[in-house]
């Protein structure tokens, strides 16, 4: 259930940064692979 | 990338996906913040995001290109995403909101003024919507997606989004003016 805090605001992110830690090409085509061979 | 070079590379990579990496590095940060905006965790929303483009590659084979652009493609199935963790999880979650996040959303009610368009009693009544009003009225109003870009995310018209906005801020209004 998702409430509404009236004040950093809804559109506040992460910066760039730290959001590029998350980033992994690599180990989502390996995922992908993983899952779809036979 | 422009929208030609980017339907060029969708279709390379129904076949091949390491070719879908310049869709990953364009979007990631979309819908990474996309994700963070609802559930409020930098962890979270991480691995909610490498969820969102597993599936996002496992379909992309079934996908056509249509009038609305490939992220709104990939932010309908973020929402996806995220309604599925709050039904597994039954979590609680506390959005912040500040002024000028309500600041387009206060332009739709300029007939409410003083107490009644306070920001404590917008989150309080926003927060009694289902939701389909609070997805549709964060969309619109703080995210500021076009009705086009709407109609993409939850597959209808941009007339049909245009409609539900408005049925969804009716709602809110009159939260605002029945209160005790």
């Amino acid at each position: 259930m998702k409430n509404y805090t009236p004040k950093k605001g809804f559109n506040e992110v992460p910066s760039e940064e730290e959001t590029s830690r998350y980033k992994d090409f690599g180990k989502l085509v390996y995922n992908h692979q993983r899952m779809t061979k036979p | 990338m422009t929208p030609q070079e980017e339907i060029g590379v969708i279709e390379r990579a129904k076949t091949d996906p390491t070719a879908f990496g310049p869709l990953y590095e364009t979007h990631f940060n979309v819908v990474f913040g996309f994700i963070f905006k609802r559930v409020r965790n930098s962890d979270l929303t991480g691995e909610l995001a490498s969820n969102v483009f597993l599936k996002a590659l496992h379909a992309l084979p079934r996908y056509e290109v249509s009038g609305a652009p490939f992220s709104a493609w990939l932010i309908r199935i973020a929402l996806n995403e995220v309604r599925l963790y709050f039904r597994r999880t039954k979590r609680d979650v506390m959005v912040p909101l500040n002024e000028s996040d309500v600041s387009q959303l206060r332009e739709e009610l300029p007939d409410m003024e003083g107490q009644e368009q306070s920001l404590a009693l917008l989150a309080n009544c926003l927060g009694k919507l289902d939701d389909d009003d609070q997805t549709i009225i964060e969309l619109r109003f703080f995210e500021l997606y076009s009705f086009a870009d709407i109609g993409g995310i939850l597959e209808v018209s941009a007339d049909n989004a245009k409609t539900r906005t408005y049925r969804a801020l009716g709602r809110l209004r009159k939260l605002m003016t029945d209160r005790p």
